[in-house]
């Protein structure tokens, strides 16, 4: 079990104790709230010491807090401009028979500090009432049902709904931060932003499943204001960009390049993939995209290895479903080298257990390389659904 | 358009030699205002836009081009802006509207993009070449005093007058609440024919202003790549093969394009964008030691940078900044050198508000540097600081110089 412990670095650091029961720490450091960095220590005794806590907060969580401290001394923000405009926003959540889950997402949501955003629940392709009952509890949150099932199907009728400029997507299991919206909506006031992604971390690593999912497919993009541009970095290599789970476009744009790609993503045969489909065909349009870790947002992984060997199966689907559909009609032929450089270095390697993780991670590998094998058919079968009106 | 909001407005058409009708089709219409239209004779747009500034009667002269959009609120922006004082430049935003789903669709709207990021922050260093004809405007007499644009030119007709206001002292502002969408819809020929336009007037431009040299592509021909540069001795020194070359650069687009490999796909536009301006400067000027001749006269003495001690505050420094208005500065925390910044030609002098921007950007890694030495940073992040002290006395270095 892995503890999760938050250390604000404008005050002395405390040691952490309390930690009876845990192998290790995650401590998570800020500087004013705002998150500038996390790291693991090993829990010895069921304490921190303060050397090794010192240790790590004089590293790289230390170095980003002097950064963000010269900024706040010098009023320096990037994403400043000279006469914003103010931009209207939706957040959006879809979703399909997980009340629990969202209720606890709707309750942070209630709790976002901006003024004028609306709120929006997708329930797509609901067989009971649940959902909507939930949402009824909520008088500030409007509710829609989709009935067409998919996930994207369900992003798509979010951007319909939405009248905000700005439609900020956050999932069922995920629980955003006060200030999570504030930071994403800045960026948009450079025009040529279409899309932000913001930094997710786990709210709880409990289980070896959730500790598993951390170490290897963590939504962590790092600390820093990252900025994607198709003249920059290639625009197919989408993964340090971020994942839908904390994700907000500029509407018109996204209506204008057609909406998301319906036959990716949950619900349909190809599982996942939609978020990083729409990653990329806005960079390929000239458009950036922004990674604002200011944007805070907490995640629940899947409890146990079942759920866990199925997500990342699925994520292996998605991603080769993806490129299936990017060669056959965007004629994207980078795709190959992609593939056979994240085959060659990443799967291969971690596969055969040379990348740590001990047969656990070996074991993830080897599905993910199960849902790419599985991708390119999944992606043919989720045409033909769509094509029969599905 | 709105047409209130207090603002007495007259609308002057001048018509470069049309010969498809538009003349006639603006004739028949009613407009709201007063509308008069000049007839010209193609002899490009510096002329015309004199032309249809002698016509002007109001105190503001605002410059539209026919292939962009103004949206709601831009004259009442403007006029709001010039209410400041009388010495102002005027520039609105100009937006992209671009439906190319294409490679060079993409490539526009990163170009445009990242040509309009500057201006839109907080502190920015204005250049002369914020000023696009498209969209500013500065008072008549201010334009009067200035001599108009100089009708010698057939583009970059705009920069030129940028960098006379500039020379001039007149204040560069952005106006974001002034937008005009900007219709402009290019291919590729015209955008290698604009570039030839370009190697001409940049010509003009170096010889009537040799100052400006250091701001011009012709200035740095070693800053190509191997590629680029091949294209650019074969542009002085055999034509024909560089224009053999060229066009067999150009049938590489439509495949590269087919198979979606942009990088390949950009460089190769990018060449060809490159040799068709050094094709027309070489044709221009004639040969590289009559462009070296013209460059030489560009030399000047470099400005000694002001001294600005950081260390009396940044309210301080910055009224420092407003009262000296130095064309380049060397920032000082005390005594631990911040870094300098240089002049740049055509470039305004440093204000107090440019401090903080480049404090925050060029200026940051040297300044966070500074701060530590001087014991500046808070108590609790000098452990964070302390090695990156120890790294830059290693290197050596104690401080940095911006370029």
């Amino acid at each position: 079990m892995t503890a999760i412990r938050e250390v604000e670095l404008s005050a002395p650091l405390p040691e952490l104790q309390d930690l009876a029961g845990y192998s290790r720490c995650m401590v998570v450091f800020r500087w004013h709230h705002q998150i500038v960095g996390r790291e693991f220590v090993n829990v010895v005794a069921g304490r921190v010491s303060l050397p090794a806590l010192q240790a790590l907060a004089a590293g790289a969580p230390g170095r980003e807090a002097l950064s963000r401290w010269l900024d706040e001394s010098l009023q320096h923000d990037p994403r400043a401009v000279v006469g914003p405009t103010p931009l209207t926003a939706t957040v959006a959540i879809c979703t399909r028979e997980r009340p629990d889950d969202l209720r606890r997402a709707l309750e942070a949501l209630v709790a976002l500090r901006h003024d004028g955003h609306e709120l929006l629940v997708v329930d797509n392709a609901p067989a009971g009432d649940d959902t909507r009952r939930v949402v009824e509890a909520f008088p500030s949150v409007r509710y829609v049902c989709e009935p067409r099932r998919g996930l994207n199907a369900a992003r798509n009728r979010a951007l319909e709904e939405a009248r905000g400029d700005i439609v900020a997507f956050t999932d069922d299991d995920a629980v955003p931060e006060p200030e999570w919206l504030g930071p994403l909506l800045d960026n948009f006031q450079t025009p040529r932003v279409a899309c932000t992604t913001g930094l997710t971390l786990p709210v709880q690593l409990d289980t070896d499943a959730q500790e598993l999912f951390e170490s290897h497919c963590t939504f962590v993009r790092g600390f820093r204001r990252l900025v994607f541009d198709s003249t920059i970095n290639n625009p197919l290599a989408v993964g340090p960009v971020g994942a839908g789970a904390n994700m907000t476009l500029r509407r018109n744009v996204v209506l204008e390049l057609g909406g998301f790609d319906e036959r990716l993503d949950a619900g349909m045969p190809t599982r996942s993939g939609g978020d990083h489909e729409m990653f990329i065909r806005l960079l390929t349009a000239g458009h950036l995209i922004i990674y604002d870790p200011l944007a805070v947002s907490w995640h629940r992984h899947r409890r146990t290895h079942e759920e866990l060997l199925d997500t990342v199966y699925g994520y292996g689907v998605g991603v080769y479903a993806m490129w299936t559909g990017l060669i056959l009609e965007r004629r994207e032929i980078g795709v190959l080298k992609l593939a056979w450089q994240w085959f060659r270095y990443g799967q291969l390697p971690a596969a055969m257990g040379r990348h740590g993780g001990g047969p656990d991670a070996a074991r993830l590998a080897r599905a993910e390389l199960r849902g790419c094998v599985r991708g390119p058919s999944a992606w043919l079968a989720a045409r033909r659904l769509r094509a029969g009106g599905v | 358009m709105e047409y209130s909001a207090g603002v007495q407005m007259e609308v002057i058409v001048v018509d470069d030699g049309s010969t498809d009708g538009t003349v006639a089709s603006l004739i028949s219409a009613q407009w709201p205002y007063r509308l008069r239209i000049v007839q010209g004779g193609g002899t490009g747009a510096a002329v015309a836009r004199n032309a249809g500034a002698r016509l002007a009667t109001g105190d503001i002269l605002l410059f539209l081009d026919d292939d962009v959009e103004p949206q709601s609120g831009l004259v009442s922006a403007h006029a709001a802006a010039h209410m400041q004082g009388d010495g102002l430049v005027a520039i609105g935003d100009l937006p992209p509207v671009i439906r190319d789903p294409t490679l060079l669709g993409s490539t526009l709207r990163a170009w445009w993009g990242e040509m309009q990021s500057g201006i839109r922050r907080p502190g920015h260093r204005h250049t002369y070449r914020d000023l696009l004809s498209g969209h500013f405007s500065v008072r008549r007499i201010q334009f009067e005093r200035l001599g108009g644009f100089d009708e010698r030119l057939r583009c970059r007709e705009d920069y030129e007058l940028g960098y006379r206001a500039m020379a001039a002292g007149l204040q560069f502002q952005f106006v974001p609440q002034a937008v005009a969408r900007h219709h402009d819809p290019t291919d590729v020929a015209k955008a290698l024919r604009r570039k030839r336009d370009e190697g001409v007037a940049d010509v003009y431009l170096l010889r009537r202003h040799p100052a400006i040299a250091p701001t011009l592509p012709l200035s740095k021909p070693w800053s190509y790549s191997r590629r680029e540069r091949l294209l650019i001795t074969l542009a002085w020194r055999n034509r024909t093969a560089g224009d053999a070359m060229a066009r067999a650069l150009a049938a590489t687009l439509g495949p590269l394009q087919a198979v979606k490999l942009r990088w390949r796909w950009v460089a190769s536009l990018e060449t060809l964008l490159t040799y068709h301006y050094w094709r027309s400067v070489a044709v221009t000027v004639g040969s590289p030691a009559a462009l070296q001749a013209l460059l030489a006269r560009a030399e000047t003495v470099p400005q000694v940078p002001t001294p600005i001690d950081l260390a009396q505050g940044l309210d301080a420094a910055a009224a420092v900044l407003d009262s000296v208005r130095p064309r380049a500065g060397r920032f000082m925390l005390g005594t631990e050198l911040v870094g300098d910044v240089a002049d740049v030609p055509g470039e305004e002098p440093l204000r107090g508000v440019h401090l903080r921007p480049l404090l925050g950007t060029i200026l940051r890694d040297s300044y966070l540097l500074a701060l530590a030495r001087t014991g500046r940073v808070p108590a609790t992040l000098a452990p964070a600081a302390a090695p990156m002290i120890s790294a830059a006395d290693q290197k050596g270095g104690r401080g940095a110089t911006a370029a």
